[in-house]
């Protein structure tokens, strides 16, 4: 037994000592470019077109950055119209590392302020394109705890890293990063008119329907109860609120288990960065659907007071103008009119901050 | 749980130590862990469908011990058909309830006297075809005193959710495997060594072989119409590799699992795509359903006893079972005919049994014959295997009949790095035929260095290609 255990210990050890250091190598812009130009995340191959070849446009901008909510609410078209420089680089999924490595890699660039989106879900892991911007040693060092997401992390990029290896030896030689090849048409706002149907909508108006994932991040705000255990004083309800809460205080609350905190520390990071390089740096508050009609500001315990909210947070204080159904592409996002009209609000009301 | 997932890389360490170092001195204890533990690995995907293994597991367990009171010929048969009735009416619901229906629906519109019978949203239970099967083979054997009823209920459930195998098989005889849980398991490090090869050598065939090839076949399959004769030729080809990978890669990780734990599983592929005919390719692909079949129908119904017809009857009688034990839909039960047409030359010109040893047994190469019989049981495979992955029957017909129509067209793409490995697979495949399975003895004289490179190399293979991580495709039996 202790031959078997020490060999498939010794085996195992090696695989990860091999997996972290192939989770080293750091991957050229066009590898990152050519594995996401068919992607949800194409996005990402503008946002290194922009930073590697017009450096000039990031120059005294004011550059927005965050998950889907951003890409699809912020119409910047529409602020260079009205004199704000802006650039708007959001990329799908939350992740505030994605918005830290885009941070990092145009803060020489020049940028006067930078607005991130204020975060949602405090049960949140590493962004998915995580293994193939960072390398292990500076994820580390921007504050990533060694949890189960690290770990899933150091595997992710070994697999990346081996093709990587593949695509320099293998690949062909044309550029993923020029313009006109693919990325001229990955830009602006991305959700369409209407995929939300009438019925859903009003369901939602009603609160007949929020969706389970929404009630799930505000357990907190409800004692850890379901709307349909609200009132319920029976010894079995009473044992799951229990139990539910023990879970996920434990869950939320354990460094090395979930990923809150480190996601805190990149934030962090990026506030620190923002005082190195004289950057301005702001978090910006998007409501979804269910926010507009049943709360307001950012209320929900999804998006609860954090550290890094120490920073100033750009919000309206009323977004009932959005509670038109034709202003919605989904649960989520805004349409394109929806977004039109939610930049202008905002150029109503901070366009003179946003200027300056 | 998956066996190619975190959890279970998470699981297999913790239930290993607490059977080696806290259990080990008492076998109950070691039974009850491996109760729990499959328990836990079950309820991991949906733990309301636990129940229906607990009841099925006492129903058998009550039932054996009843067989083993009684002599009476009638209350014995009462027995083993209440045993038959509930097991496979579980089986009947879940699986196949909205199939019959449709079927009934269809047939009497046809004829003019439309009903309408409520489809029901019924979630299959995994792995519902494996473990029914199991432990109806207990209940069959002890009826036919092939098998003492055992008085140990601890030994009984263990032995019908033993984690390794619930899901996914091998099918295990209760003569085999029950009689392994009344003996203490002492650790043995060369059947612990060649366990952990076998797993690894399973996840090489799932990960980078079966994901890897499914990505592929996902995309010409769904887009069929979209394709040439070629591609779509390649597509039914790499859904062989995958359907193997797949299969094969959980029967060699389930047996790999069961050696940690001093058990050993019986073999459920033995190199199947060398087989030089079809009756070759059914006694080495999926053996413990074969083997179950041949045993518990196959020979019930006369076998290959009786006249030419019986024979042919029972031939097609238990191929159609077998397809539509893969799933209530035509397609797995046209490819069991098919199979079965395959098969009816060999079984009249009395050489279903030509091929029992295993191909170049004493040399290195196939002979140029042996060449060419490998690679056309091969592509017969193929086709058939096309009904098994098409969404339908005229699915299935349309693709076959586009292989034909539109050979011209060029191939849409070729994925080099595929076939890379698939020739890896096939070179590693052939060198280890003669074992269980393929690195059984590969290496294993090799220096330790070599030899653990070697063991990183594929490990390394594994995570290259972790990305694309599938469900196993016999879960859904």
């Amino acid at each position: 037994m202790k031959r078997f255990l020490v060999q498939f210990g010794v085996i195992s050890i090696l695989i990860l000592i091999i997996c972290f250091g192939l989770s080293q190598v750091t991957f050229s812009d066009d590898f990152i470019s050519y594995k996401t130009k068919d992607t949800a995340y194409k996005k990402i191959g503008w946002n290194l077109h922009l930073i590697n070849e017009e450096p000039e446009r990031i120059n005294n901008s004011v550059i927005f950055l965050g998950s889907s909510l951003v890409q699809g609410a912020i119409n910047d078209s529409l602020m260079q119209a009205n004199g704000i420089n802006a650039i708007n680089m959001g990329v799908p999924h939350n992740g505030n590392e994605l918005w830290l490595y885009f941070l990092d890699r145009l803060k020489d660039k020049n940028p006067k302020k930078v607005i991130f989106l204020k975060g949602k879900t405090p049960f949140q892991g590493l962004h998915k394109l995580t293994p193939l911007l960072f390398n292990s040693s500076k994820l580390i060092a921007n504050g990533q705890s060694i949890n189960k997401d690290y770990i899933e992390f150091v595997f992710k990029k070994s697999k990346l890293t081996l093709e990587y290896l593949f695509f320099n030896l293998f690949g062909d030689n044309t550029s993923n990063l020029e313009y006109d090849k693919f990325l001229k048409n990955q830009y602006g706002v991305v959700f369409v008119k209407d995929t939300i149907s009438r019925g859903y909508y009003d369901e939602v108006v009603q609160e007949k329907k929020i969706k389970d994932s929404d009630e799930y991040y505000n357990l907190y705000k409800n004692d850890f109860r379901y709307q349909k255990e609200v009132g319920k004083d029976n010894f079995m309800t009473n044992f799951r609120v229990l139990k539910r809460r023990l879970v996920i205080d434990y869950w939320v609350g354990n460094n090395y288990i979930s990923n809150i905190w480190s996601q805190e520390r990149f934030a962090d990071e990026m506030i620190q960065i923002g005082l190195n390089n004289g950057i301005d740096i702001q978090k910006i508050y998007i409501p979804k659907l269910v926010d507009v009609n049943h709360y307001s500001g950012y209320e929900r315990s999804d998006y609860k007071a954090v550290p890094s909210d120490s920073v100033g947070i750009l919000s309206l204080d009323d977004h009932g103008f959005l509670k038109e159904h034709a202003l919605w592409g989904d649960f989520d996002h805004l349409d394109e009119e929806g977004a039109n009209l939610y930049t202008q609000k905002l150029i109503e009301i901070f366009g003179k901050e946003l200027k300056d | 749980m998956l066996f190619n997932s975190f959890d279970f890389a998470v699981f297999l360490p913790i239930v290993f130590v607490l059977y080696w170092f806290v259990t080990q001195k008492n076998l109950r204890q070691q039974n009850f862990l491996i109760v729990v533990a499959s328990y836990v690995f079950y309820g991991w995907w949906d733990y309301r469908f636990l129940s229906l293994i607990v009841f099925s597991s006492l129903v058998d367990y009550t039932i054996g011990r009843l067989l083993g009171n009684t002599e009476n010929t009638a209350k014995r048969k009462l027995l083993l058909t209440t045993s038959i009735v509930i097991n496979l009416g579980f089986l009947a619901f879940f699986k196949y309830y909205n199939f019959f229906l449709d079927n009934f629906k269809a047939t009497f519109s046809f004829f003019g006297h439309p009903f309408d019978g409520y489809t029901l949203n019924i979630i299959l239970p995994v792995g519902i075809s494996f473990y029914t099967f199991q432990t109806l083979s207990y209940t069959i054997d002890v009826y036919r005193k092939q098998l003492e009823p055992t008085k140990d209920l601890l030994a009984f459930l263990a032995f019908v959710s033993f984690f390794p195998q619930l899901v996914a098989g091998p099918i295990e005889r209760a003569t085999n495997l029950l009689p392994q849980f009344y003996t203490k398991r002492r650790f043995d490090y060369h059947n612990a060594v060649i366990g952990t090869r076998q797993i690894l050598w399973g996840l090489f065939k799932k990960v980078v072989i079966a994901d890897q090839c499914a990505e592929y076949v996902n995309l010409i399959f769904d887009h069929s119409t979209d394709y040439g004769g070629v591609t779509l030729l390649l597509g039914a080809f790499l859904f062989a590799f995958q359907i193997y990978g797949d299969f094969s890669g959980y029967s060699d990780i389930a047996i790999g699992t069961s050696k940690l734990f001093g058990f050993n599983l019986m073999q459920n592929f033995a190199y199947p795509y060398f087989s030089r005919d079809i009756a070759e390719f059914w006694r080495r692909w999926h053996i413990s359903l074969s083997t179950w079949f041949r045993d518990y129908l196959y020979i019930p119904l006369g076998g290959s006893r009786g006249g030419l017809w019986m024979k042919i009857r029972n031939t097609f009688i238990i191929f159609l079972v077998s397809g539509f034990w893969h799933g209530a839909n035509w397609t797995f039960i046209v490819w069991g005919g098919l199979n079965a047409l395959y098969f009816l030359p060999l079984l009249l010109s009395k050489t279903n049994r030509r091929n029992l040893d295993v191909v170049a047994q004493n040399s290195t190469l196939p002979t140029v014959r042996e060449f060419f019989q490998i690679a056309v049981t091969f592509l017969l495979t193929i086709l058939a295997w096309v009904f098994f992955r098409a969404e339908n029957l005229s699915h299935a017909f349309a693709y076959l009949g586009a292989i034909f129509t539109k050979i011209g067209e060029p191939l849409a793409f070729t994925p080099w790095s595929l076939f890379i490995f698939l020739t890896l697979l096939l070179i590693m495949e052939w060198m280890g035929r003669r074992e269980q399975f393929a690195i059984e003895k590969i290496g294993s004289n090799w220096k330790l260095p070599l030899r653990w490179a070697f063991y990183l190399i594929i490990c390394l293979c594994i995570i290259g290609s972790m990305d694309n991580q599938q469900d196993f495709i016999y879960f859904q039996f």
